[in-house]
C-alpha cells in the first residue's frame, strides 16, 4: 500500500512527534508507515487523513501487488 | 475499536523487580546451602555428597527461582508498553507463532539429548543434565523466552525506526 503520509506532513509543517500524539501512536509507528514498513488499521488511517483534513484515498492508496 | 485487556505498564516494571529480587534471593540461599554443606556430612563419600547436594539445590533455591520467574513472567508479559499501540499489538502476534516452533524444536532436542544421555552419561551426570534441560524447557521458560523475544524484537524496530525525521 502507497501512502502520502510524508508529502502531507510537509504540507502542513508537522513534525512525526506530533502526528503521533494527534493520533495516539508512537513516533516509530508514523515512521514505519511512511517507510511502507507498517500498514495501518482503517481506524488509525481515518484519524490521520482527518489530521490532515483530506480523504482517506488521498492519503493510503492500494498498489496492484496487494 | 477493540482494545486489548493488559495490565497497566507499571506492572511490568514489578514483573522485572520481582525477577531481580528473585535471581538475588535464590543465589542466596545456593550459596548458603553451598558453604553449609560438606563432605563430612556423608562420611567423605563424595558421590554421596555431590547427589545430596544436587538433591538439596533442587528442592530449594530452584524452585524458589521457577515460582518467583514464573509470577515475574506473567506480570511482564500480560503489562502493556509505555504506550501501547497497534505496531506494537502487531509485534506481539508475530511473536507467538516464534514462540511454539522454538518450543516444538526445543522439545525435540530435549528427547534426543536424553535419549543420547541416558546410554552414555552415568546416573548422577545424566540426573543433573536432565533436571538442567528441563529448566529451560518449562512453562516458565517458554514465559521467558516470550518476554525476552518480544522485548528483542521491539528494541530491534524502534533502533531502526528512531533515526529517520
Amino acid at each position: 500500500m502507497k501512502n502520502n503520509l510524508r508529502v502531507e506532513r510537509a504540507r502542513v509543517r508537522m513534525t512525526q512527534q506530533e502526528l503521533a500524539d494527534k493520533t495516539g501512536v508512537t513516533r516509530q509507528t508514523i515512521v514505519a508507515i511512511e517507510q511502507g514498513k507498517f500498514n495501518p488499521s482503517t481506524v488509525l488511517a481515518l484519524k490521520m487523513a482527518r489530521v490532515f483534513g483530506i480523504k482517506i484515498e488521498a492519503l493510503f492508496e492500494l498498489e496492484d501487488t496487494d | 475499536m477493540k482494545k486489548y485487556r493488559l495490565l497497566d505498564h507499571k506492572w511490568q516494571k514489578i514483573g522485572f523487580a520481582v525477577f531481580i529480587s528473585g535471581v538475588v534471593l535464590s543465589l542466596i540461599y545456593l550459596f548458603e546451602i553451598v558453604f553449609t554443606f560438606t563432605p563430612t556430612q556423608f562420611g567423605g563419600i563424595v558421590e554421596d555428597y555431590k547427589l545430596g547436594l544436587f538433591n538439596k539445590i533442587m528442592q530449594g533455591p530452584l524452585p524458589l527461582l521457577s515460582f518467583i520467574s514464573a509470577i515475574a513472567f506473567a506480570l511482564m508479559s500480560l503489562s502493556q508498553e509505555k504506550q501501547e499501540d497497534e505496531r506494537i499489538v502487531e509485534t506481539r502476534h508475530q511473536i507467538l507463532p516464534r514462540i511454539v516452533i522454538l518450543f516444538i524444536i526445543v522439545l525435540t532436542i530435549r528427547f534426543i539429548a536424553g535419549s543420547i544421555l541416558i546410554r552414555l552419561a552415568e546416573p548422577l551426570s545424566y540426573a543433573i543434565i536432565t533436571r538442567i534441560i528441563g529448566l529451560f524447557t518449562d512453562v516458565t521458560a517458554f514465559m521467558g523466552y516470550y518476554v525476552l523475544f518480544f522485548k528483542l524484537s521491539l528494541w530491534k524496530q524502534n533502533r531502526e525506526l528512531s533515526d529517520e525525521e
